[in-house]
């Protein structure tokens, strides 16, 4: 995905910044088709526990998962419910929803700031675009395409969890 | 102007048309005598004949002109549609059919010289009795009603000079219609036009009179002060006019006309006014065609369509709930008004995606009548349930399939005439082919009368390919068997024909369907004939649906998977192995407790309460669910829902309710 990004010259891409819990993740803008209220989801019986429902959106039945819960994230939302959004991905042609803490901006992102994930994830790194160092920030660029996906692999998601750790240790060392 | 243009609604047409000729053909093929049918090939193929013309398809236009004249004596009765003629109009239309494809894969007609052989062969068919010329009745003179006559007379009284004008106008004109109507323009600044023949719709239809030499040929009955040489010079001066005749009407022709007129025989009258009725009765097609005309529509559109319809619902409902605040009931009524024609304007989109099964039908009759004269065996097809409507891919997708099974049917189910009388069946074999709506399902069976399946050289047949051990064999039942055939490389025919038997059939059938999320069932009795089931779910499609509630949450079912609803008490709930079973009517049915079986949260049971039990019933099992609440029944558009969210398929799907929310439809065929 990063050798990608790279071969294709592209200098900067847009990226939406959201919270899970205190650490701050990316996503390309051009896989966001809209960020939505959260809204009473109907639930589905029998379903993976981090699906929340399904959402009316426009008519159309929108599944939606709980990013924290999908992420196996443990700690507590750091803002209040206020800012939760859904935001509306659209991957491969499915529209899927992801719960998130909150919405923060749009930046552009350079490439040339994008490092690899700081640790060995052998097969998994896929679900990765890398790590934006933005402003002193540190963003976890998220593959939404591998990511979205309703049944992953439990791997990739610990890989996940493990990231999100290194980075939080990272970025209280700073 | 450039033609480019109308390609698309030339290839458009033309496959209507010629779906409309292979319809008539094989009507005509069992009735040679019915003019009806004669008389719509014609017209397609003239149609055929003036669009190809326009778009300069000469190998188009050329053959269905042929066509033209064969059928023309064919139509007036004076030759009688043997097989054999009908046999090559059949071999026309899949010239046709050639043409068109190769128009639509290239823009153009590839050069085709197998065109020229199949107008001679025409031309051969022509000949052969038919000697009068076709053309003569195109070359009459006008004649005039007793209106007109009246107005001639006067205007003769008067003076003026009354004047048939024929304008022909040169073969290779593009559009003759535009020629036409400015000839009658320039006619209407000289005088005054009594009448035209053809008439102005004609000619908007692209109908025209024939002389030997020119094919679009207009008459026109002029009233008139200007000289002949005045009037023909100023028609010359339309570009692509090939030729202008005028000749006076005196009284004299007039009489002339009338003596005429008495000397006509009754037979002939007689025969006129048939002929007359005909036309009256085309003309009534025509306009009746007109009114069932659909509209093509980019499929993009209708999508964008949906999409902003679905904005609109969300904005009501913003407005709906901001005006319950205001408290303003002049406002509330006219919201709840804009609610309901939201939700119609709603539905009718939805239902746009809809296509009548029949889109795919149409064509086996054609294919099995091929099959069937090259097998040597007769066959009867069936089609029932072609108004059954499903969504537009599904429509694209199953035709495939269903061409296999057909084959399959003719060539291995069905027996040839000589064996089926043996076999103390008649010669005639049937073939069916039925649609029907089975609770959120469409069902498509194939049904033929042939010899059937045995079981037994299935096993046997699976043994030696490898497929299942002999002891594993002995254990299956009748359908597991029946479903070893649906996998890949199984073939039981030793020998493969042209048509089907290579072992790729059915396994190709059935990932075709599981693809659209289907699935295939065959069962099968020796010496009584072969049935295979496809299921599809219909996506988009609208049901009747019984809205219950389980706990808090709304779900929604099939109304026609719904036998009754009865309301029981705790006692009467039986235990059989452990499982929960009531009895209704003296049949011993089992119980679904809802609420847990869905685990509800937050619902607590109330043993005291009378238990709501809704009886179901699916491939001939009944099932009792119980519920906490039934809420009603509506129509609810199915909407397809993430298959991985719900992995084992007791939700088909999901819908919107009126107030936006969400309710899950139970899949009630895979709970029984």
């Amino acid at each position: 995905m990063l050798e990608d990004l790279i071969k294709s010259g592209q200098k900067e891409i847009q990226v939406i910044i959201f919270k899970l819990g205190s650490e701050e993740y990316a996503v390309p803008i051009n896989v966001v088709q809209e960020i939505i209220m959260p809204q009473k989801a109907t639930r589905i019986p029998k379903s993976p526990k981090y699906v929340e429902g399904v959402i009316n959106l426009r008519g159309n039945i929108v599944p939606v998962i709980d990013g924290k819960k999908k992420f196996l994230l443990k700690e507590k939302s750091e803002n209040s419910t206020i800012d939760k959004r859904i935001m509306v991905l659209e991957v491969e042609n499915e529209t899927t929803g992801l719960i998130v803490d909150s919405v923060n901006e749009v930046i552009n992102l350079n490439v040339s700031e994008i490092e690899p994930p700081p640790i060995d994830l052998e097969e998994n790194t896929e679900i990765f675009c890398g790590i934006g160092k933005y402003n002193n920030r540190l963003l976890i660029l998220i593959n939404s395409e591998k990511f979205m996906a309703i049944n992953e692999e439990a791997k990739k998601i610990e890989a996940f969890s493990k990231v999100t750790e290194v980075i939080k240790k990272a970025r209280i060392a700073v | 102007m450039s033609l480019e243009e109308y390609l698309g609604l030339f290839i458009d047409e033309s496959k209507e048309n010629l779906q409309v000729l292979n319809g008539n053909l094989l009507k005509l093929e069992k009735d040679p005598d019915n003019t009806e049918v004669l008389n719509e090939i014609f017209r397609v193929a003239h149609t055929f004949k003036g669009m190809a013309k326009t778009m300069g398809f000469n190998y188009t236009s050329d053959l269905t002109h042929n066509m033209e004249n064969l059928l023309d004596p064919l139509r007036s009765g004076k030759k009688q549609a043997t097989g054999k003629v009908v046999d090559l109009l059949f071999s026309c239309l899949d010239k046709l059919e050639g043409l068109v494809d190769s128009i639509v894969d290239k823009g153009s007609e590839h050069e085709d010289t197998s065109v020229n052989q199949l107008v001679k062969d025409l031309q051969a068919a022509i000949d052969n009795k038919e000697t009068s010329e076709p053309d003569t009745s195109a070359c009459q003179k006008l004649e005039f009603n007793e209106y007109e006559q009246i107005v001639i007379q006067e205007a003769i009284a008067q003076g003026l000079n009354v004047k048939e004008v024929t304008v022909c106008i040169s073969n290779e004109c593009v559009l003759p219609g535009v020629r036409s109507y400015m000839a009658n323009s320039a006619l209407e600044n000289m005088g005054e036009i009594i009448k035209y023949q053809p008439s102005v719709e004609e000619i908007e239809s692209g109908i025209f009179l024939k002389t030997k030499d020119f094919d679009y040929v207009i008459k026109v009955l002029l009233v008139t002060h200007e000289p002949d040489e005045h009037i023909i010079d100023k028609l010359k001066d339309i570009s692509e006019i090939a030729e202008v005749e005028t000749s006076d009407i005196t009284a004299e022709t007039q009489i002339n006309q009338k003596l005429k007129e008495n000397n006509i025989e009754q037979t002939e009258e007689i025969q006129q006014s048939e002929e007359n009725k005909q036309e009256d009765n085309q003309s009534q097609k025509a306009i009746s065609k007109v009114v069932n005309q659909t509209i093509r529509v980019n499929a993009g559109r209708l999508d964008k369509l949906m999409n902003l319809v679905g904005e609109l619902v969300i904005n009501k409902t913003r407005i709906f709930e901001l005006s319950k605040g205001l408290e303003n009931n002049d406002l509330l009524n006219s919201v709840g008004f804009m609610e309901n024609i939201t939700g119609e304007i709603q539905e009718i989109v939805m239902k746009l995606r809809m296509v009548q099964v029949d889109q795919v039908f149409n064509r086996f009759p054609r294919l099995v009548r091929d099959i069937s004269k090259n097998l040597k065996k007769e066959v009867n097809l069936v089609i029932k349930g072609k108004e059954i409507e499903i969504d537009r891919a599904v429509v694209d997708e199953i035709g495939d399939p269903l061409v296999h099974l057909i084959r399959n049917s003719l060539d291995h189910g069905l027996e040839t005439p000589e064996e089926r009388i043996r076999n103390g069946k008649s010669a005639k074999g049937t073939i069916e082919l039925h649609a029907l709506n089975e609770g959120d399902n469409i069902l498509i069976k194939v049904i033929d009368d042939g010899k059937g399946i045995d079981p037994e050289r299935i096993k046997s047949k699976a043994i030696a390919k490898g497929f299942i051990t002999e002891e594993a064999a002995r254990s299956l039942d009748e359908s597991a068997i029946f479903d070893l055939v649906l996998k890949p490389g199984f073939s039981t025919v030793e020998v493969a024909t042209d048509l089907s038997g290579r072992g790729v059939g059915m396994d190709v059938v059935k990932s075709k369907v599981a693809s659209l999320g289907g699935t295939v069932d065959i069962s099968s009795k020796i010496n009584k004939g072969t049935t295979v089931t496809i299921t599809l779910p219909s996506t988009m499609a609208i049901i009747q649906a019984l809205i219950i509630k389980i706990g808090e949450e709304i779900y929604a079912m099939p109304l026609n998977c719904i036998n009754e609803v009865i309301d029981i008490t705790a006692n009467q709930v039986k235990q059989i192995q452990n499982k929960e079973v009531i009895t209704v009517r003296e049949k011993t049915i089992p119980l679904i407790r809802m609420p847990e079986f869905l685990e509800t949260p937050d619902y607590v049971d109330n043993p005291e309460k009378p238990i709501t039990v809704v009886i179901v019933k699916s491939h001939e099992k009944y099932l009792g669910i119980s519920v906490t609440e039934l809420v009603g029944q509506q129509e609810v558009v199915i909407k397809p829902i993430n298959k991985k969210l719900c992995s084992e398929h007791y939700i088909s799907g999901a819908t919107t309710l009126g107030n936006g929310e969400v309710a899950l439809i139970l899949n009630i065929n895979n709970l029984v």
